[in-house]
């Protein structure tokens, strides 16, 4: 756990497991609600292939992740335990989400009109 | 592979009375599977020698992390010499006596428990499914229902058009099944907006990790723990324990605390770097 090269143990972040477990679900709340919107935004606007598709989820994710980034003061460690959790944590898990609802508002808007 | 390359106009009936129902119907048996898994779930029967087995575990493993600094040197290394001798002796198990090789879980009756539950959310999940693929294949197949806007490869011409024998249609059309597919792993999302975290609504892939990795200490709620499992982690505890370093918490203090009033140019050592 704690290897005899720490500098400082006082000096290691401390984390409240109900405060992380929070943060997470907030996280994935807010990745929820982007793979909803994104999706019909994507459809509604016409998008068609894996290419254009992915490159427009990836880019919303991003810019998710940065307004996030923005909130959290630019400091992730103060909120999460390791930094990657905010930028790529339930990316790929509600992918699935976003296909559904780019198909979704796709067939709704440009297949039948 | 154009958009335009073909043109189908689809009816708008097929919308009103296939596409939008069978997701309204997937919502609300994902919603109605939530509740009825926890009507299901019974609560954990309390144990007062597991819960204190998992409890001993808990307070080993705050002993030893950076909150076990704000102990004094003497009292922390009593608690470590007095965690680690029971870990040793293993006054904590829940049963002493337990033989070392595994109990069959069908002759215990915590086990027994456990596997019912696990079969009761199995139930829950397989009977639904079925229930609603069925469905979708009795009523709703040999037409074509979506277009999708991502392109597939011929390989799946056959599943994803099932029941519409047209070879020449591009693979973006597709019938009422895999609306049906997408539908039951896209509405992940939809339940976490709607029924919170943890729900048990859709097909949870995270689910099973986040039970995994949620809490270490809550033994009490695996009740599929073996007796020589335990053992052994008593026994790394012990061995976690008595590396365990200890520093005081007013190690530096009068720095921190004149750095955190502003009076003194805050010093970046490596672990405020880290921090950042």
């Amino acid at each position: 756990m704690s290897p005899p090269t720490t500098p400082s143990i006082i000096s290691l972040p401390r984390f409240s497991p109900h405060a992380t477990r929070t943060n997470l679900a907030t996280l994935q709340y807010a990745r929820s609600s982007l793979a909803f919107v994104s999706g019909g935004a994507a459809g509604i606007l016409g998008l068609h292939g894996w290419l254009h598709g992915f490159l427009f989820y990836l880019a919303s994710s991003l810019a998710l992740s940065l307004m996030l980034w923005a909130k959290a003061g630019f400091k992730t460690t103060k909120y999460f335990a390791t930094p990657d959790v905010l930028w790529v944590n339930e990316v790929a898990g509600n992918a699935f989400s976003y296909l559904l609802f780019w198909t979704l508002a796709y067939g709704l808007v440009h297949v039948y009109d | 592979m154009t958009q335009d390359s073909q043109q189908i106009f689809l009816d708008p009936a097929i919308r009103d009375w296939v596409l939008i129902p069978i997701m309204l119907v997937m919502v609300l048996v994902g919603v109605l599977r939530h509740y009825a898994t926890q009507l299901l779930t019974s609560v954990p029967k309390g144990n007062f020698k597991g819960v204190r087995e998992s409890a001993a575990l808990m307070r080993a493993r705050t002993l030893r992390s950076p909150a076990g600094s704000v102990l004094t040197y003497e009292a922390f290394q009593a608690r470590v010499r007095y965690l680690a001798a029971a870990f040793e002796k293993g006054t904590y198990l829940k049963n002493p006596n337990a033989s070392a090789t595994p109990a069959n879980p069908m002759s215990d009756p915590a086990g027994m428990e456990a596997m019912m539950e696990m079969l009761k959310k199995n139930m829950a999940m397989i009977v639904p499914q079925t229930l609603i693929m069925s469905w979708i294949t009795f009523f709703f197949s040999g037409f074509v229902l979506i277009k999708l806007p991502f392109p597939l490869t011929l390989r799946f011409k056959a599943m994803l058009q099932r029941g519409i024998e047209t070879a020449d249609m591009d693979v973006t059309w597709v019938s009422s099944l895999s609306w049906y597919f997408l539908n039951l792993f896209g509405l992940r999302s939809i339940f976490t907006l709607i029924l919170g975290q943890d729900n048990a609504a859709g097909t949870d892939m995270n689910q099973m990790n986040m039970m995994g990795g949620m809490m270490p200490g809550q033994g009490a709620t695996q009740p599929m723990q073996q007796p020589a499992e335990v053992l052994n982690m008593f026994k790394s505890e012990k061995e976690f324990l008595e590396l365990a370093q200890w520093e005081s918490a007013l190690k530096g203090v009068e720095i921190r605390v004149l750095e955190m009033y502003g009076v003194r140019e805050p010093t970046i050592s490596l672990t405020e770097k880290k921090r950042l």
